[in-house]
């Protein structure tokens, strides 16, 4: 019978939007590359919480993760050109088809954003049944507006996305991304030396 | 022909006027909505009070402006309900009195 094996570049999705939408909203998105599709559906009761699932399918190792996720928010601070954020995520689930199959992921994300600007960084520990410890990956964001575009506009970002799993392969994955989005829909693309990426956010 | 060029200018600035004028009912001006998906949720919010007429969202300046429908009214606590559950605060909310 087959291990589970740490997907690679288990990534803080919620960097991509935020973990928390507000109260009532519902949130679709997803993340691919050459090796993975990841696909996230969540719901927030509150502007403090969000409930919901996710799944990620990896070709490479053909591996199916399937989990619920809760997220929280510890700490909001408002002004009036920027927002600063920081949430706990944690995620539980079943490697589908394996002998020992139960995983948990655990982690924090802060974030600060202005028109301009915006800042993101999360950091989590994925478990797995047949892992001795925790393993640690963490990957931060860096975002420019080029432009500063009106509300119900085509908004543009430039991204720097950077990824680390010190106890893997102590590298650095830095991925390039452009970010489009209008009104409920966001959508990104982007390349490193391991493959394309792309991905998509819906608001409903 | 001066005539007709000072008719069209006084035309052009006659729709100026009439185009900045504040059309809303009640201004709200917000810490913290600095994009454009922070916004998204109140716009709905308000729509699903069935009251309002316009929406207007200046991202710059944080501030919503409503206008209401004919004989409608919604209250400074709702207000302050929606935006805090999109994650807002509140600075000061502003109502256009009619005369």
């Amino acid at each position: 019978m087959k291990k589970l094996i740490l997907v690679l570049f288990f990534y803080c999705f919620e960097l991509q939007a935020r973990p928390v939408s507000y109260a009532g909203g519902w949130t679709v998105a997803s993340q691919n590359n050459q090796i993975q599709n990841r696909v996230q559906l969540h719901y927030s009761p509150s502007e403090n919480h969000s409930l919901g699932s996710i799944f990620i399918k990896d070709r490479e190792f053909d591996q199916e993760l399937l989990g619920f996720q809760w997220n929280y928010l510890l700490n909001r601070k408002n002004t009036k050109k920027s927002q600063r954020n920081l949430y706990l995520t944690t995620q539980l689930g079943d490697a589908l088809g394996f002998e020992s199959n139960g995983w948990a992921n655990i982690g924090i994300i802060g974030d600060w954003e202005t028109r301009k600007y915006f800042l993101s960084y999360g950091a989590n520990t994925f478990y797995g049944d047949n892992f001795n410890e925790g393993e640690f990956n963490h990957s931060a964001r860096i975002g420019i507006a080029p432009y500063i575009a009106d509300y119900g506009s085509v908004h543009t970002w430039l991204i720097l996305q950077l990824e680390n799993r010190p106890e893997r392969e102590n590298e650095l994955l830095v991925t390039p991304v452009i970010r489009l989005f209008r009104g409920d829909y966001l959508f990104e693309i982007g390349a490193n030396t391991n493959s394309l990426v792309v991905n998509t956010t819906i608001r409903l | 022909m001066s005539k007709i060029i000072l008719n069209l200018i006084l035309l052009v600035s006659l729709f100026h006027i009439s185009h900045g004028k504040d059309f809303s009912d009640i201004k709200v001006e917000v810490k913290g909505m600095v994009c454009d998906f922070c916004a998204r949720g109140v716009e709905k919010k308000l729509k699903k009070t069935n009251k309002i007429k316009e929406i207007k969202v200046d991202l710059d300046e944080g501030l919503v402006s409503v206008k209401l429908k004919k004989d409608a009214e919604i209250k400074d606590s709702k207000i302050r309900d929606i935006m805090k559950k999109n994650g807002l605060e509140v600075l000061k909310i502003v109502r256009n009195t009619k005369e």
